[in-house]
């Protein structure tokens, strides 16, 4: 062979190999393209969330009862700690030497000692450390101690270089600059602590309990997955893959506190200052803690969505080559990820209102796109969405008066009479008319909010008073009206022609039977032949019961039902212009009427006894369609966003004028002397120019309850009311009323008082046109018996 | 020697290194572009400056006055090597260099290239064709203490960058296949056997572990293993494509990015993200091609492996159209050391072989490798002017002396009847067994 073919071999040689470099070139760049031009785009953009504001919860009066505040975290971040901090250096070597960890206390407290044992350091010494892994990330930890810009270059450089003539033997001579930076970050801590007011060394204890935890976690992952041959090499790894959480150390610290190391977060590397919005109830409006609801990390179930999204979107992600509609269709997940689905870190509404709403309250997140260089300062923005806040939600309650009637509940009442005031659970919902708006929707027992977060399980444990249900709108049993749904039974008949504000029917207290029974329903006082407006002012079961048996169980249920008896309130559903619904709080406790074939429940039922039950709302709403003569349900929510929610049409009832005059004549009647709810029962209620009822159903098992409905002023209704007290054992003038008395002379409620006051005179006048009482005024649950067809012969 | 010969140059091999020099310059400057490095590429042209000193002065020896100057040449080289670890200076946790005044530094590992391509070129040309296994024991010896003293610099990349000089060398001057083909066998159990003994270091494992394997085809297991519901087998590939994108394989994946999301026409010169955000590591330097191929994408990126394939024809040319035995070996050493040192960077960015510190030569920043370079363009140079200076290749080759083959050749020059040689320049090639 001659040389020049040798040569040639040469020339050869070298065309294979550009060749195949040539080859390996159109490969990367033609075939593989998208592929590393994806790579490429992921390694350098940033996407950030850009959390939102939720929607606050606001009064009728923009009082905030449930809004926004950014608070500020301490955090620690173990990566971040050793990677960039002297402390958090010296801290590693040890371990990396040693293969134990000391505490930031010891380090901060004798630096020369963690600095001295790397000084001293020989080269035989760091050769002997095995792995090699472990060597080389001494080697680093070394290098950033003297903070060598050169090394920091490139892991290469460092690789390829002999480790014993790294930075070992500066450390030496860099040894009081090491110092100085520890003793810097040790006085950043003190400040901290002081700043913090906290006791000494919490701040670093914290720090070193932290640190503990993330061993503990790489270690627990480890054991999970079993013995691995490289065990340091996966140790590095986890803690690589998990030591960037943080670990709150102090919550909602001050602003001031922690002002200078959020201004300069170098002061002091893996200490960091989380700002977040938190939901929070001013505790100055913290009314209705179970209405309102709370917020709380998703549940499962609410996390469904993003879990599949993301798994989706991950497999999508490993795609090298993805087609343009897996690419359309990474990108929707992504939007939808960022923006949309609700993911771990968020807070949803849990409870309440804030879950019923949580469509509206909760914003849509944002989100930046930057691309970053490689040291992670931003080089420009590719791309934001501001996040958009949620809407607020106006309610129709007023914070003011709903306070004053929740102290007043939570005060009791006091009987006449007596001197120490009684507790017990009690109700009270106040309705503005003709809006139907809820201004107040009180209940005794009403846990706060600290006390449901503290005390919970004891609440929910306690059978007695089951705080747990605001008796308002979802006590635990809903009770029967009693009596107070006799206004309504009795406007009704009138208008139907059943009965005649002349008519007079009989009571003889003990012998009213239905046809066919034996059980009589009875009256406390025997009336003898006694008309609407007596029945009504005396409150006379036998009157109302053969009213209700001449009606018949439809057209009484129907009556009850047209003014929302029966019927879940639904005072929290909102429909709005965009076609969004907002369903009824799945809590609310509706009530029941049900229809009775005849006999004595069908009695029962003309005196709110029987198969008939009602909340105070729907009591309060029902004296409100009494009052306007029209049904339409009552509503918290006054605005969704801008939004005002349509409302349902008002449905005029069939009560002619003659009935309402007739029904609330005898309802103004029941405050004034010889009604039910009269100055000699419970409270003096003649100021004020009210049309009420009382009522005192029996309960099961137990002592009766007492009502108090109506509305006021009579003759110009504005505000409808019910107030429920439970299980008192007493007529509804002597528990009810007393708690009327107080709201009225309650100073929130000054200006409610005042549309309906009386002037004195009138007041006087009020109290000497009553026509003389006979007999008792209260209805008894004691049997009387009569005969079924006195009811058809009652006499006019 | 007339003046007019004394300055004869190669033209087509200056211009192909003028051509590459310009580009590395280019890229220097847009590499360093706002960094803390900006600026660096002024260095590099007075790094060129004094480069094209050095290859003037070595253009203006003749080839027999560079052949006497050889082994004095390898001599200092190795001295300097010698020396390094006594009296260099720490540059990135390595001793490699000898700080000289003006906050100059020398590598001798790399001036050591060309001293060892001289002294190979004179051994080969004095002892003639090595035909035997122990003629192979020498030039072994040339090569084995220079590499074993760059390797513990430690500078495994240029020390291994001897082995294709010596080789290459080798094989130009005749010897016997049957040694080249032991020596494969050898390097086949060699290489394993050095895999797993401790002379190579855990990172240096780690690198060839993870050349092994590819990043796209590692994506497409996670992703046909998520498919299938192997979530085991899915978080295992995911885990190890974090590692070969974070860890022992960030620098390689780094320029295969940067390469690949070049394209076919580049982002243009200064325009390449990953180059202007600093994700190349070592992008001035050693990475220099990854940025090349990013901004200038297939086009630019083939065309520059395309000119170091021509410089290495060029110079191998030069040795072809030379009738003088160390001219020719000097010219197949200069573009083995050159086309090699190039194809190995360029080999190591595109992810054909595992990672390691070699610069591209006449292109990456870095004086001393540009200084190396020129001082081989410097004895090409010189030796391309033995064209002239002696007969016509071919003629010599069909007549007599095959410096390559002497062996093989039946009649040695001298029985010839043909002169082989000018009368200032003798060639003394014959067969001595």
């Amino acid at each position: 062979m001659g040389g020049g073919t040798r040569l040639l071999h040469v020339v050869l040689v070298f065309l294979a190999v550009a060749a195949a470099i040539g080859q390996r070139l159109a490969t990367l760049q033609f075939e593989q393209r998208e592929f590393w031009e994806a790579e490429a785009v992921k390694a350098r953009t940033r996407a950030e969330t850009l959390g939102f504001k939720r929607g606050a919860i606001l009064d009728c009066d923009g009082r905030p009862i449930a809004s926004n505040r950014t608070t500020r975290n301490l955090a620690f971040v173990f990566g971040g700690f050793r990677r960039g901090a002297a402390c958090g250096q010296l801290l590693l070597t040890h371990y990396l030497l040693t293969g134990e960890r000391c505490g930031v206390a010891e380090v901060v407290a004798h630096p020369d000692a963690r600095i001295g044992e790397l000084a001293k350091l020989t080269i035989g010494e760091l050769r002997r450390i095995e792995p090699g892994q472990r060597r080389e990330d001494l080697l680093w930890y070394g290098a950033w101690l003297v903070e060598d810009e050169s090394i920091k270059d490139g892991i290469e450089r460092l690789r390829a270089g002999d480790p014993a003539q790294l930075a070992f033997p500066r450390i030496g001579a860099a040894h009081s600059a090491i110092a100085t930076r520890v003793s810097a970050e040790a006085a950043t801590l003190r400040q901290l602590t002081r700043a913090l007011s906290v006791p000494e060394d919490e701040l670093i204890e914290r720090m070193d309990l932290a640190i503990a935890a993330a061993d503990a976690r790489v270690l627990r992952r480890m054991a999970e997955e079993g013995p691995v041959e490289r065990a340091y090499e996966r140790e590095r790894a986890l803690h690589r893959e998990l030591d960037h959480r943080d670990a709150l150390l102090f919550a909602n610290v001050a602003h001031a506190a922690v002002f200078d190391l959020a201004a300069d977060p170098s002061r002091l590397p893996g200490l960091v200052v989380r700002e977040e919005p938190r939901r929070i109830y001013p505790p100055e409006n913290d009314v209705g803690a179970a209405l309102i609801g709370r917020v709380g990390p998703p549940s499962e179930a609410t996390l469904k969505p993003w879990n599949e999204k993301r798994n989706e979107r991950d497999v999508l992600a490993l795609e090298p080559f993805p087609t343009l509609e897996q690419a359309m269709q990474r990108a929707e997940l992504d939007d939808a990820l960022r923006l949309d689905v609700v993911a771990p870190d968020e807070e949803v509404g849990r409870e309440g209102l804030e879950l019923t709403f949580e469509a509206a309250l909760r914003g849509r997140r944002g989100y930046r796109r930057t691309e970053n260089d490689r040291a992670g300062r931003v080089e420009r923005e590719l791309e934001v969405a501001a996040p958009r806040p949620g809407r607020d939600l106006v309610l129709t309650l007023d914070v003011e008066l709903q306070k004053a009637a929740e102290a007043v509940l939570r005060r009791g009442f006091v009987k006449k009479g007596e001197t120490g005031s009684r507790l017990g659970p009690a109700a009270f919902a106040l309705v503005e008319l003709p809006s139907m708006a809820i201004r107040v929707i009180a209940s005794w027992p009403a846990p706060g909010r600290a006390e449901l977060a503290d005390q919970y399980e004891t609440l929910a444990n306690n059978k007695t008073t089951r705080p747990l249900h605001p008796r308002a709108w979802r006590p635990w049993l809903p009770p029967p009206p009693g009596s107070s749904v006799k206004p309504i039974v009795a406007a009704f008949a009138l208008s139907a022609g059943i009965i005649t504000p002349q008519k007079t029917l009989a009571c003889d207290k003990l012998s009213l039977r239905a046809k066919g029974e034996s059980k009589p329903v009875l009256c406390e006082s025997e009336h003898f032949q006694i008309d609407v407006h007596d029945a009504l002012v005396k409150s006379c079961n036998h009157f109302f019961a053969r009213v209700a048996y001449s009606a018949g169980s439809e057209r009484m249920v129907g009556w009850l039902r047209s003014v929302g008896l029966g019927q879940r309130a639904g005072f929290t559903a909102a429909r709005l212009a965009d076609g969004t619904e907002f369903p009824a709080l799945a809590i609310e406790v509706a009530g029941t009427v049900e229809q009775e074939r005849g006999g004595r429940n069908l009695m029962l039922l003309g005196l709110g006894q029987g198969k008939v039950d009602a909340t105070p709302l729907q009591m309060a709403a029902a004296m409100g369609a009494l009052a306007l003569r029209s049904w339409q349900p009552p509503t918290l929510i006054a605005r969704v966003g801008d939004e005002v929610p349509f409302r349902p049409a008002v449905e005029p009832l069939p009560i002619s004028d003659a009935a309402w005059e007739c029904v609330v004549e005898a309802m103004r009647a029941v405050t004034l002397p010889g009604g039910t709810a009269s100055p000699s029962h419970g409270a003096d209620l003649t100021p004020w120019d009210l049309a009420t009822k009382t009522g005192t159903p029996q309960q099961a098992g137990g002592l009766s309850h007492s009502w108090l409905v109506g509305f006021l002023p009579s003759h110009a209704p504005r505000y409808a009311f019910a107030i429920f007290v439970e299980r008192t054992g007493m007529h509804g003038g002597d528990a009810a009323a007393p708690f009327l008395h107080a709201l009225l002379t309650d100073p929130a409620f000054a200006e409610i008082s005042a549309a309906a006051r009386r002037s004195d005179y009138e007041a006087a006048a009020a109290r000497l046109a009553v026509r003389p009482a006979g007999g008792t005024d209260e209805e008894s649950g004691d049997p009387i018996s009569d005969d079924a067809s006195s009811v058809d012969g009652g006499a006019e | 020697m007339t003046s007019a010969r004394r300055f004869e140059v190669p033209w087509l091999v200056a211009l192909l290194a003028l051509g590459l020099l310009a580009i590395g310059i280019l890229f220097v400057q847009s590499s360093t572009l706002g960094t803390d490095f900006e600026g660096l590429e002024r260095r590099q042209l007075l790094m060129a400056a004094a480069g094209l000193l050095a290859l003037v002065f070595f253009a203006s020896f003749s080839h027999r006055q560079l052949a006497r100057f050889a082994f004095p040449l390898y001599g200092i080289g190795l001295l300097m090597l010698v020396l390094v670890p006594f009296v260099g200076v720490d540059v990135g946790g390595a001793r490699r260099w000898f700080a000289l005044p003006g906050r100059v530094q020398l590598q001798p590992s790399e001036l050591m290239k060309p001293f060892l391509v001289l002294a190979l070129a004179r051994w080969f040309e004095f002892r003639g064709v090595p035909d035997r296994l122990r003629d192979l024991m020498a030039p072994l010896l040339l090569v084995g203490f220079p590499f074993l003293l760059i390797k513990f610099e430690p500078d495994l990349g240029t020390a291994l960058l001897l082995a294709p000089i010596a080789i290459a060398m080798t094989w130009c001057a005749g010897a016997r296949k049957l040694h080249f083909l032991g020596g494969v066998a050898l390097a086949a159990v060699l290489v394993p056997a050095i895999y797993f003994s401790p002379l190579l270091k855990d990172y240096q494992k780690e690198r060839v572990t993870t050349f092994l394997e590819s990043v796209p085809d590692l994506a497409e297991k996670a992703l046909a293993a998520r498919r299938d519901g192997r979530t085991a087998a899915a978080e295992q590939f995911e885990e190890r494509l974090r590692e070969l994108k974070l860890g022992a394989g960030y620098q390689s994946h780094c320029a295969q990015m940067s390469i690949g999301s070049g394209g076919r026409d580049g982002k243009g010169l200064g325009l390449g993200p990953n180059n202007r955000l600093s994700y190349l590591p070592a992008r001035h330097t050693d990475f220099i091609f990854a940025v090349i191929a990013e901004e200038w994408g297939f086009v630019g990126a083939s065309g520059v492996v395309l000119l170091f394939l021509l410089l290495g024809t060029a110079i191998v040319s030069v040795g072809v159209g030379t009738r003088d035995r160390f001219s020719q070996l000097v010219a197949v050493g200069a573009a083995a050391s050159l086309g090699m040192q190039a194809f190995a960077n360029v080999a190591m960015t595109t992810g054909l072989m595992p990672v390691t510190g070699i610069p591209l030569p006449l292109v990456s920043q870095g004086g001393s490798s540009l200084l190396s370079t020129c001082v081989l363009l410097g004895c090409v140079f010189s030796v391309a002017r033995s064209r002239r200076d002696t007969e016509p290749f071919l003629y010599r080759v069909e007549v007599a002396v095959d410096p390559f083959h002497a062996r093989s050749v039946a009649t040695p020059a001298r029985d010839s009847g043909v002169s082989a040689a000018t009368p200032e320049e003798p060639i003394v090639h014959t067969v001595r067994r």
